[in-house]
């Protein structure tokens, strides 16, 4: 019973994986192409209709087949290249499929290409450079091309080997648009292979991009105008404003960075020495006071002038030191150096004595309230 | 910047003193003329001792450079005190509040 139970499980987890498998397969192989071993050397590409789906109009599902110099290169054919670039590869569409002038299309091309002499142990061929160059044009009646473009198909390169054969695949993307009516796209098929290889084209698929004639640049621009979106005059005056912002941001950078204080000493002058300090009324004139006081105790020495009361006679009292100077000159100095000696000597002393009562962890007293 | 924040302070607090002030002023002299001029010549009376102030100075011998040593001296004995004695409450608080 519990065998039976395991053999459920595993069937369970089996059929959970298998449609895990198919949900994420690519559509190139679950649309029925694939690869086919035709034999016990080579590998073959199968038939390719369901390339791509059919969906929203687009030219797919068109039976074409592959004309090389005149023979019809069908997609189980293959080209056989020595070294030499082959052109003249008609991508040919039945009557009922047309590329149309003026129209963008997406062709996709499905190429396998083998080396019959490659060997295991050697590397000589590399196929993804020969996809590498792939110039397709539109098909002119009058020779020349009228619609180039240069395919890198490196991207989607696959490879298989039994051993003895690598085959190679690749997926070949280009967007062309057609600017005459037909059928049939001409290319140019360069391979750099030195060796001989066979390349076969397994499946193809025609995506009609644009239902509208080619867009130019001038139509672009006009409808992008029209559409009230932007314009080149509402462009310049966005640069314009762009500008003028950085302009202004690296002026408000300039200023926070700017570290000079030179002027606010200045300034700072001219704020007290207005009158918000020197208002002589009222009761700022006693907050002023003190202040005028000090600031007056460094002003030099003016001549005092009185009038005596009662015989209205004025007198001026002339500086005390200039006076000394004049009469005698070397007592001055000695006696204000004594002077001011004592004074500093004092202050110093005092100042001595507060950081010793400040060092002193006990004493809390605040000396400025003894004063 | 940095010049344009230091004015802008000084001129904060100094418009600061007059607006508080301002209604004050007002009171006292509408209300009080008396007291008014009173105050008025207490500061006036400072202004003139300040104007003889250099010559009494001048007339001791003492130099303007010992009076800025003075006005020094005096702003340190004023602000120190204060300085140490916060520093040692918040120490003692410290330590109360760790035990």
């Amino acid at each position: 019973m519990r065998f039976l139970k395991k053999c459920i499980k595993k069937l369970y987890h089996l059929i959970w994986f298998l449609s895990i498998m198919l949900i994420f397969t690519p559509n190139v192989f679950a649309s029925g192409a694939g690869i086919v071993k035709t034999d016990g050397a080579s590998y073959e590409v199968a038939a390719f209709a369901d390339f791509a789906d059919n969906t929203n109009g687009h030219l797919t599902r068109v039976n074409a087949t592959f004309v090389e110099n005149g023979h019809y290169f069908r997609s189980n054919d293959t080209l056989t290249t020595n070294g030499a670039s082959v052109d003249g590869v008609n991508l040919l569409f039945d009557s009922n499929t047309s590329f149309v002038r003026g129209y963008t299309y997406l062709v996709s091309i499905l190429v396998s290409t083998r080396d019959t002499y490659a060997k295991p142990s050697s590397n000589r061929v590399c196929i993804a450079e020969t996809l590498t160059n792939v110039t397709t044009r539109y098909n002119n009646p009058s020779g020349f091309p009228c619609v180039s473009a240069t395919v890198t198909a490196t991207n989607g390169t696959a490879a298989f080997s039994d051993g003895n054969i690598t085959l190679y695949y690749a997926v070949l993307n280009y967007i062309f648009t057609a600017d005459m009516t037909g059928n049939s796209i001409t290319m140019t098929y360069n391979t750099i292979n030195p060796m001989e290889s066979y390349h076969t084209f397994g499946g193809y698929s025609v995506t009609l991009l644009s239902d509208n004639k080619q867009l130019t640049q001038q139509q672009v621009q006009q409808a992008v105008q029209n559409s009230g979106l932007a314009t080149a005059q509402s462009v310049t005056q966005v640069q314009q404003s762009i500008t003028q912002v950085q302009q202004e941001l690296g002026n408000i950078d300039d200023t926070i960075n700017d570290d000079n204080v030179d002027g606010a000493n200045s300034q700072v002058d001219d704020l007290l020495n207005n009158s918000n300090f020197n208002d002589s009324t009222g009761i700022q004139s006693i907050i002023n006071a003190p202040l005028n006081f000090i600031n007056g105790l460094t002003n030099s020495c003016t001549p005092i002038n009185l009038t005596i009361p009662y015989i209205d006679t004025p007198v001026q009292l002339p500086c005390i030191k200039q006076e000394l100077n004049n009469h005698i000159p070397l007592v001055v100095p000695v006696l204000s150096t004594a002077i001011n000696g004592f004074i500093i000597y004092r202050i110093l002393l005092d100042i001595v004595r507060i950081i010793k009562n400040a060092r002193n962890p006990d004493d809390d007293r605040i000396e400025v309230l003894d004063l | 910047m940095i010049n344009t924040i230091l004015v802008g302070i000084f001129k904060v607090v100094t418009k600061l003193i007059g607006v508080l002030l301002a209604p004050i002023n007002l009171l006292i002299t509408n209300m009080l003329p008396n007291f008014n001029n009173m105050l008025t010549l207490v500061g006036n009376f400072f202004s003139q001792v300040g104007t003889y102030t250099g010559y009494i100075l001048d007339s001791f011998l003492i130099s303007n450079e010992v009076v800025s040593f003075l006005i020094l001296y005096w702003i340190f004995k004023l602000t120190f005190p204060f300085l140490v004695s916060s520093i040692k409450l918040i120490i003692k608080w410290y330590d109360k509040l760790k035990v």
